[in-house]
């Protein structure tokens, strides 16, 4: 797993790791077709009423996100970089309002899919950065 | 441009892929024009160019230092950045939880 973790001098951010007892393209495209994500993005109780994704370098993604109590959120972002069924680099970037003011936001996120003899290793890393505020 | 709306403002910062690649390396400190022109095949003139609207757009501002002129990002407190990270982490393990019950749901009726 070298180069995986976080050192001591990146931007700010966390690594996550989760093992899945599934084939690793099945797993990669619960990641990647819309029609899957749409079940799995967001946060808990909402719905994703819009989400397109241009899986490729530079290509496109927009997901809408509808919580519970109605409010809509937009994701967008670009694919940097797509190695089927192995590697997903992408960048997000969304508007929220943190502790008062609205703040935009970015992320770079980095997902690697590795068989492992426990099943499909999962690592997502993510940096992040608030890019401004106002009110 | 006309806009002066700061969202608009933001995205359209963020929009171009050098400029976003210039925010992330300066996520990692402060960098003058030419440090910041280092990765692209690219002329001072036009890396200033794009400094200015990330300028404008609120999302770097630049030192006084009147040789160098470093760009930095205008970042929240980093309290702030703490407390998004906390939540979007928290965020992403309840994804990877509903991710396993997703497969576990597409197996179960493959196999069916």
């Amino acid at each position: 797993m070298n180069g995986l973790q976080r050192r001591a001098n990146d931007p700010p951010g966390f690594a996550l790791t989760r093992r899945y007892d599934a084939p690793r393209n099945l797993v990669f495209q619960v990641w990647t077709d819309p029609r899957f994500v749409a079940e799995w993005w967001g946060v808990e109780g909402a719905t994703n009423p819009e989400c397109e994704l241009d899986v490729r370098p530079d290509g496109r993604w927009r997901i809408v996100m509808r919580t519970a109590s109605g409010r809509l959120y937009a994701n967008s972002g670009t694919y940097l970089e797509v190695v089927p069924d192995r590697r997903l680099v992408y960048w997000l970037g969304f508007v929220a309002a943190v502790l008062g003011p609205m703040h935009a936001f970015q992320a770079f996120s980095l997902a690697f899919f590795a068989i492992t003899s426990g099943g499909v290793l999962v690592t997502l890393l993510v940096s992040g950065a608030i890019l401004g505020a106002w009110r | 441009m006309t806009t002066t709306d700061p969202l608009s403002l933001t995205f359209s910062a963020l929009a171009d892929p050098t400029r976003r690649a210039m925010l992330a390396r300066l996520v990692l400190g402060e960098a003058s024009v030419v440090e910041l022109a280092q990765p692209f095949q690219m002329s001072a003139r036009a890396v200033s160019k794009h400094v200015r609207v990330l300028e404008r757009a609120g999302l770097v501002v630049r030192s006084r230092d009147q040789q160098r002129r470093p760009s930095r990002l205008q970042a929240a407190p980093l309290r702030e950045v703490d407390a998004w990270l906390a939540d979007y982490r928290q965020l992403w393990t309840q994804r990877m939880d509903r991710i396993d019950d997703l497969l576990t749901k597409i197996q179960a009726s493959d196999a069916s």
